[in-house]
Parts: structure tokens; C-alpha cells; sequence
């Protein structure tokens, strides 16, 4: 189990997490928020590329830092950024960083071909992955961090560059793994977790907002979310009132899906809060800002 | 109220002794030691991967190489002081060279986080190099002064010797500590700059005075020197091999 205790991050005088606190066991957890919330600082803490400034992660009881390379030896990381050496192969790529795991020629051996069919990069293992597109290599990243069997995994952005199908073979193979690891998948989009993470953890204001079932958080807007239809001419004036989570045209007219704490109009229609509307309701702000 | 006494058998000696010795066996990680600690990497990863860059290799034989090779450009009727002087001076420059590229080239590579992360990380290979190019440059260093040795028939072997390992360990320390003190490149390139500053303005200032301590410091201080720099220098190799960041990559 991996507890996080009281940490947070500062650059200089700039704090980037604060406070959170944090307790993870085996199954799958969906680390959600808009770019800039401080999901990779949280998930590069996970991983030991950075320390905490105050505050420690612990795994089943023992500092992670101070553990050094026996966490390591258990943890399997995809970075944001995942770095690669052009005129490696997958094949290559894949022993080298066998390799530096500590595994065996042999084991090595074995687990990559199984982990490059898994990914559906069989045919091309020995080709130079500077010929690769942004999809195979993000596969080739999936695959390496699944060398060393780890008990946990992290993954920081996994379906960057994924096409729909590339992306529904990787939520299997996620729900696969989660069965009998700890996996914590950082994502702003709101599809690749919501339907396999037991868990979801949302970051706002470098504090932690929720971390919960998306049951749970979706009824933090239960009775809130409504549809209608509008004219043209007054959608205007109905985005100044409401919080307005998606519009769709359809006969000439809007149907606007929006949120609306208190006393309901006759002609709107009550629907069941989702995740996405969740996330576009508590990061409302940050999304005009970041306009 | 009558209570129920329960009696509960005292294990023997040894089956307390055995017990306490399996807890400990369990819950105290054993210390493992910086040689093992090498030897068990060097056994896992193996010299194909520690040294994958066969471009890196290749340039390793060429900067060693080239930079010993400027001793020979000394003119043959040189002052033996002279000869001591440049061998202090360029004997950390083969070590210098080797490990600040092997330095840069894995902390900046695109393949760093991958890299942090697996059992060995980026910080215990380069540990690990660095050991090995100060091995290659006691080699080089010592065929170089050799080689000079015979050139210039008023240098003396050990002296010219104990002169070239002095410096590369006391050199090598002072890398380290800049490396791994300041996190910053400015300050690496300060350290070294300073020591080819120091060492050239001392010569032409007063080159009587730098060749006389070169020259008449007596062997036996060299040799406590050296030893003190390579305890030195394994000291900051074993930190490098333990190093934690704190705010990101080191040496940016």
C-alpha cells in the first residue's frame, strides 16, 4: 500500500502541490485534472524522480526515498515524455532497459516478445523506432513498463497519441493488470478512466478535491444537471447564467446541457450527473484562464 | 471477582535466539557495500549495456588518446620543472572530459525519466563510468609519463608518476563535490576553470616557486595526498550512487 502523508512541492516561491494526503492499495486509480494542476509533480513524486519538500510517501510503511532501488525494482513508470533512442529497435530498446532492471538475458528474453505482442508490435520488434509513429511509441512505453512484472504502476499521460482503437486495447489491458497491481493513470481526459478506475482523484488548487468512486463524485452534483433547449438568440445570455457543460444544435434550435443548483425551471430536464460533467463544473475557471 | 490465571510457557533459549534472529533476518535490510554494490551491477547490466554508446567508446580512446599526446609537444630541450607542471595539469583532463560527457549525455537525454526509474538509475551507471574512466586514465596517464620518462631522460618515473595520479584524484574530488554540492553547471564549469586558471597563473607568476614544490615535495607527502584524494574520491562515487534529487535534474 502507498500512503502519501502531508506532502507537498515548492519551486522556490512557487508551491505547486500542498497538503495532500493520499492512500492507495491494489486496483486502479485515475488521476484527473486540467494540464497544470500539478498531476505530474504528484506522479513524478510517486515515481522518485523528485522529493517531496515537505511531507513523505510511503510504501507499506517504509519512506519510498529511503527504500531506493528495492521500490524501484517494483515500480513500472511511463513518463509524460517518453524518451527513447532513435536508432534502437523496440527489441533493443526493450533489453537495454531489461537490463538496467536487473532482469536476466533469459527472463528478458521471454517477456519481451510477450509483452510486444500484448502491444501488437510483434512485426516490427526489430526495426529502428525512428520510423515509428507517435502511437507505436507510445506502445513501445507502455511495454517497458511492464518489463519487470511491477506491483506498482504509474502512467503519466498513457493515451497521448493513441488512436480509439489503440486506446480501448489499453483500457483492457489496464483493467487486466489492475487486477493484482496498484496502477495510478495520470489523464485530463475524462473517457480513458471513466469507465475501468476504481477510484478517481481530482487535484484543484494544488490541494486534493476528491478521491473517490465517480459514483460518489458524480453525486456531488446530483440534482444539478440539466438539459433544455434554447433559442439561438437567447444563448447568450443563458451561458452569463449558467454553467453550461456542452451545447448541441439540432433542429435549429440548442440543447444545452448545464448546471443549476437550486430551484428548477419547468421546461428543463433533470439528467444523471457524469464525470466530465463534474470536471468541467470544478475546473470551470482554470479553463477560461487557459483560454 | 475471581480471575482465570493463564499460564503461558517460557520458550527456551534457543527457540528465543532463533526467533529474534529471524526477525532481524526479515525486517533489517543486510548493508550492502559499495564494491558489491558495483560488482552486483556490473553482473545484472553487464559492460554491453553499461557502456551501450559505441560512439562513446570510440571517443573515449580518442580524447585519451590526443590529450596525452600534448605532452609530446613539448620542445625537446624543456626544463624538467616545466614537464612536471604539464604533466599536474593535463593528467585530470582525460578523467574531466570522459565524465562530464558521459555526464551530459544521460542526464539530458530524452530517455532520463525512463531511465530514473528502473533498478539502476541514470546517477549508478554514471557512478559506475566514472570509475571506470578514472581506471582508464590512471592507464593512459601512467603509459603517457612513461612514455615521457624515457623521452626526457631528467624526468624521474615515480616522481612524474605520483605527480599524475595526485592530481587526477585530487581533481576528481573537487569535480565531484562541485557536481553533486550546487546542482548547477555554472558551477561545474567555475570548478574547472578555476583549476586550469589557478594552475597556469601560478606558472607564469611564479614558475620557480610551482616547479620547486612540484619538484622537491618529497614523495612520501604525495603519496599521503593521493591516498587521501582516492578515499576522497570513492567517498563522493558512493554519494553519486545514493544521490536523491530534490527539485529536478541535477547539473542544469
Amino acid at each position: 500500500m502507498i500512503v502519501v502523508k502531508d506532502v507537498c512541492k515548492r519551486y522556490g516561491d512557487f508551491t505547486a502541490l500542498e497538503d495532500i494526503n493520499l492512500e492507495f492499495t491494489n486496483g486502479l486509480y485515475g488521476l484527473l485534472a486540467p494540464n497544470g494542476a500539478g498531476k505530474t509533480t504528484l506522479i513524478k513524486m510517486l515515481a522518485t524522480l523528485i522529493s517531496p519538500s515537505s511531507g513523505e510517501i510511503q510504501y507499506n510503511g517504509e519512506n519510498i526515498v529511503s527504500m531506493d532501488q528495492r521500490y524501484r525494482e517494483l515500480l513500472g513508470f511511463l513518463p509524460q515524455q517518453f524518451g527513447f533512442y532513435k536508432n534502437y529497435s523496440p527489441a533493443q530498446y526493450l533489453f537495454y532497459l531489461a537490463a538496467l532492471k536487473g532482469i536476466s538475458k533469459q527472463q528478458a528474453r521471454i517477456k519481451i516478445d510477450e509483452l510486444l505482442a500484448k502491444v501488437a508490435l510483434s512485426d516490427v520488434k526489430h526495426k529502428k523506432m525512428k520510423k515509428f509513429s507517435g502511437g507505436m511509441i507510445q506502445r513501445v512505453g507502455i511495454a517497458q513498463a511492464l518489463l519487470n512484472d511491477p506491483k506498482i504502476l504509474i502512467l503519466d499521460e498513457p493515451t497521448a497519441g493513441l488512436d480509439p482503437k489503440e486506446r480501448a486495447r489499453f483500457r483492457h489491458l489496464l483493467t487486466d493488470l489492475a487486477r493484482e497491481r496498484l496502477v495510478i493513470i495520470s489523464t485530463h481526459i475524462v473517457s480513458d478512466i471513466e469507465s475501468i478506475a476504481n477510484e478517481i482523484i481530482m487535484i484543484k488548487n494544488k490541494r486534493l478535491l476528491y478521491k473517490d468512486s465517480v459514483e460518489q463524485i458524480c453525486e456531488t452534483l446530483r440534482d444539478a444537471v440539466y438539459e433544455t433547449t434554447v433559442d439561438f438568440s437567447q444563448l447568450d445570455e443563458f451561458r452569463k447564467r449558467f454553467v453550461l457543460l456542452s451545447e448541441k444544435q439540432e433542429y435549429g434550435k440548442m440543447i444545452v446541457r448545464f448546471i443549476h443548483k437550486g430551484d428548477k425551471e419547468e421546461e428543463w430536464i433533470p439528467v444523471h450527473p457524469q464525470l466530465e460533467d463534474v470536471f468541467l463544473y470544478e475546473y470551470q475557471d482554470e479553463m477560461v484562464e487557459g483560454l | 471477582m475471581h480471575k482465570e490465571k493463564f499460564e503461558i510457557p517460557m520458550p527456551d533459549g534457543e527457540t528465543i535466539q532463533k526467533q529474534v534472529k529471524l526477525i532481524v533476518s526479515q525486517g533489517v535490510q543486510p548493508k550492502v557495500s559499495f564494491y558489491s554494490f558495483l560488482r552486483e551491477m556490473m553482473s545484472q547490466v553487464g559492460w554491453r549495456h553499461l557502456f551501450s554508446d559505441r560512439l562513446e567508446l570510440g571517443l573515449i580512446f580518442i580524447i585519451a588518446l590526443s590529450i596525452n599526446s600534448l605532452l609530446f609537444l613539448l620542445p625537446a630541450n624543456v626544463d624538467v620543472q616545466a614537464i612536471y607542471g604539464a604533466i599536474f595539469l593535463i593528467s585530470p583532463l582525460v578523467f574531466l572530459s570522459l565524465s562530464i560527457y558521459a555526464f551530459v549525455n544521460k542526464t539530458e537525454n530524452a530517455t532520463y525519466e525512463v531511465e530514473m526509474a528502473c533498478k539502476y538509475n541514470v546517477y549508478q551507471i554514471v557512478a559506475f563510468r566514472m570509475l571506470v574512466f578514472s581506471i582508464i586514465s590512471i592507464v593512459t596517464n601512467t603509459i603517457a609519463v612513461s612514455l615521457v620518462a624515457m623521452h626526457f631522460p631528467n624526468v624521474e618515473f615515480l616522481r612524474a608518476y605520483m605527480i599524475s595520479t595526485t592530481s587526477l584524484f585530487l581533481f576528481s574530488v573537487l569535480f565531484l563535490y562541485a557536481l553533486m554540492g550546487r546542482h548547477s553547471r555554472k558551477y561545474v564549469i567555475g570548478i574547472v576553470s578555476l583549476w586550469l586558471i589557478a594552475n597556469l597563473s601560478v606558472q607564469v607568476v611564479d614558475a620557480n616557486f610551482y616547479s620547486a614544490f612540484l619538484k622537491k615535495t618529497p614523495l612520501v607527502v604525495y603519496a599521503l595526498v593521493n591516498l587521501g584524494c582516492l578515499y576522497g574520491f570513492g567517498k563522493s562515487l558512493k554519494k553519486l550512487v545514493h544521490f536523491k534529487q530534490m527539485e529536478g535534474v541535477l547539473f542544469r
